[in-house]
């Protein structure tokens, strides 16, 4: 079975365009455009890993990850943002107990793969 | 003897009788005149009354006694002398002129007929008094011809050495009294307005010189500027149009100026931003001088100046960020695409080094837009930092500039000196003192870096950081004002904000700063940082850093 992958940014070029790097890299990968419409794609797909940027119009990419953490644990966030101002949020987050990295943009593609395939490995498949 | 004889001796006897009674009674009245005169002479007698077929008839004496009697008549209080019945028997000019009746009116009447009729009893009770022999004076009301009453403060004396007793009488004008105590005290006013008033203020005469200055006005100018030219002492220049100087001319021509600013060059200090409002000074309609005021507005421009400045940074810092931000997605998706290209196996050979070249490329831009943002962001965790090597890190940054100034950089580190805060506030510390320390010494000189442990006198463990320079000195009158907001001797480049964010930091990581200098010798800074900080030990998470960051930035 493919490793799924869910990718979420409110950027739709961005987000079609880094599921299709990890298609072509042997992952099944999908893209949404908001954490909300995440939500329900995470409940049925049981992604292994979700990349998502942070700062969206609506749910943020924290809030999204903090969800999975706390819903899903089996399941590996990586985040990534153009957006100087997440500081703040990482430290809420890490107040709840949340530990989350986030990439600036613009990720290379090697290294985002190379991030995200870290990332498969420590979630075990 | 014949009897014709006897007759003749007896008639002659008889005549001769009656001449020696008619020459006693001469002799008398000889006498007195001659007393009357001596006492005319003596000045004893003002006038004399004379029967005539039109009733008694005054005659003033002029005689030995004209001197005084002049001086009387030019006296500017009104005069007279009265019986002691109150009938007047001599006045002078002056107190006709008082009550604008004829002098020769006056003599002779009724003095109380002189005063308005409240003022009558207390005449009458001042004349019996005076006849007493008390002197006694009071605030009464003159009847003038024109009916109309008149402020007077007379006083009255029986002169008892005289015989008949007479009685003196000066009267003094109270409106003309009260006019001047009007004046005067109105003139004291004025002056003490002048004196006290905050604003520097000067009064030019017609020609534009300064004929009166107040305290704040000369140590504006710095000398007296009392009977020089305006324009002289204080030559200043148009803010909006420095090629003009400023001219009160106009103000002397009769123009209201209000609320000029103008810049006043000083010579060994700098220029002064001043507010100057002028107003003519006129007697009717011509103008015979004008009014200056000046405000010293230097503090007021500096803050304008520095709070733009730091808006400015500040909105460029959010430009950056948000441009940063706006590229960062199309750069993400150029270099996704770039990749997607470049790994095609279609792909001709060629293409492929030009998509290496564009990652290349890409990779430069991005990292441009990364800096650009790391300069606007901060981490806001309070981390383990290690001096040396942040300090190291600043060094780097100002190399090339310490360099292009033969500025040498004396380094002494102790073995591992830590301390906990935000790594961004203590680069800024180190980054504002090692600035000051490189304008403090223009070109060529020396800064000193030293960082070791100490034990503070607490028994705490902690990491000194001091930094000293070659450099001009700090004159001790600003000593006080160095760190407060907006104070700067930088002029053209300073925001006055540097060491005011550097105690900030500071104390908010539990550090002290002591600053020692000496003009011409140089400063030394020393901060003592705690080695374990409060920051680390209340874990504070700053929500908002940004307006902080900000006024960092500037600093």
């Amino acid at each position: 079975m493919k490793k799924r992958i869910l990718v979420v940014d409110d950027e739709p070029v961005l987000a079609d365009t880094l599921a299709t790097i990890f298609r072509y890299a042997g992952y099944e990968a999908t893209a949404v455009y908001s954490c909300e419409a995440a939500l329900p794609i995470i409940e049925t797909l049981q992604p292994l890993i979700v990349v998502s940027d942070v700062v969206m119009p609506g749910m943020n990419g924290i809030a999204l990850a903090t969800k999975i953490q706390t819903s899903y644990p089996s399941c590996g966030v990586l985040l990534f943002s153009g957006n100087a101002d997440t500081q703040s949020l990482l430290e809420l987050a890490r107040r709840d107990g949340h530990e989350f990295e986030i990439l600036a943009k613009p990720v290379s593609p090697p290294y985002m793969l190379q991030k995200v395939a870290t990332l498969a490995e420590l979630h075990g498949l | 003897m014949d009897e014709l004889a006897i007759n003749q001796l007896a008639v002659l006897r008889n005549e001769l009788a009656s001449l020696r009674i008619k020459l006693a009674a001469a002799e008398h009245e000889l006498a007195e005149a001659q007393q009357i005169i001596s006492a005319i002479r003596a000045g004893e007698v003002d006038a004399v009354v004379v029967s005539g077929p039109e009733g008694d008839q005054i005659f003033t004496l002029q005689g030995a006694e004209h001197a005084y009697r002049a001086l009387v008549e030019e006296m500017s209080e009104g005069a007279a002398t009265l019986g002691v019945d109150g009938t007047v028997l001599y006045c002078n000019q002056r107190l006709a002129d008082l009550i604008q009746i004829p002098m020769e009116h006056i003599i002779g009447a009724p003095v109380a007929d002189l005063f308005s009729r409240d003022s009558m009893s207390l005449v009458e009770a001042l004349l019996s008094q005076a006849q007493e022999g008390l002197p006694h004076s009071s605030e009464l009301e003159l009847r003038a011809g024109d009916g109309s009453a008149a402020p007077v403060y007379v006083s009255l004396r029986a002169m008892t050495s005289l015989e008949p007793i007479t009685i003196c009488m000066v009267v003094t004008d109270l409106k003309e009294r009260k006019r001047n105590d009007e004046l005067l005290a109105a003139g004291k006013l004025a002056t003490s307005i002048l004196e006290s008033a905050a604003e520097a203020i000067a009064v030019c005469d017609q020609e534009g010189f300064i004929i009166k200055a107040n305290d704040a006005f000369e140590q504006l100018c710095g000398s007296n500027p009392v009977w020089q030219p305006f324009e002289k002492v204080m030559p200043i220049q148009l803010i909006d149009d420095p090629t003009r100087s400023f001219s009160i001319a106009a103000a002397l021509q009769g123009d209201v100026i209000r609320a000029l600013e103008v810049t006043f060059p000083k010579e060994e200090a700098p220029p002064i931003s001043l507010l100057i409002s002028a107003s003519p000074i006129r007697d009717g309609a011509a103008v015979i001088g004008c009014v200056l005021t000046a405000t010293d507005i230097t503090e007021r421009k500096r803050a304008q100046a520095a709070v733009l400045r730091s808006e400015k940074l500040a909105s460029v810092g959010r430009m950056a960020s948000t441009i940063a931000h706006e590229i960062n997605n199309p750069l993400e998706i150029i270099g996704q695409s770039v990749y997607l290209a470049k790994i095609q196996p279609s792909i001709p050979h060629e293409a492929k080094s030009f998509l290496d070249l564009a990652v290349a490329e890409l990779e430069r831009v991005a990292h441009i837009t990364k800096q650009t943002l790391a300069f606007h962001k901060e981490s806001s965790t309070a981390t383990e930092i290690d001096l040396r090597e942040l300090t190291d890190d600043v060094l780097k940054f100002f190399n090339p500039r310490l360099m292009v100034r033969g500025v040498v950089v004396e380094k002494r580190y102790g073995e591992v000196e830590r301390i906990e805060g935000f790594a961004g506030e203590i680069r800024q510390i180190v980054s504002n003192l090692l600035s000051n320390s490189m304008d403090a010494i223009d070109t060529n000189g020396r800064i000193w870096l030293r960082i070791h442990s100490t034990t503070r006198r607490d028994g705490r463990q902690g990491v000194r950081f001091v930094i000293a320079d070659s450099g001009s000195g700090i004159r001790p009158e600003v000593m006080k004002t160095i760190f407060e907001p907006f104070f700067t001797t930088k002029e053209v480049i300073g925001t006055g904000l540097g060491l005011w964010v550097t105690r900030q930091i500071a104390e908010k990581h539990g550090a002290t700063i002591r600053v020692r200098s000496k003009i011409r010798s140089g400063t030394v800074f020393a901060i003592d940082f705690p080695a374990v900080s409060p920051l680390m030990a209340a874990s504070i998470v700053e929500q908002d850093t940004r307006a902080y960051e900000e006024t960092n930035s500037c600093g």
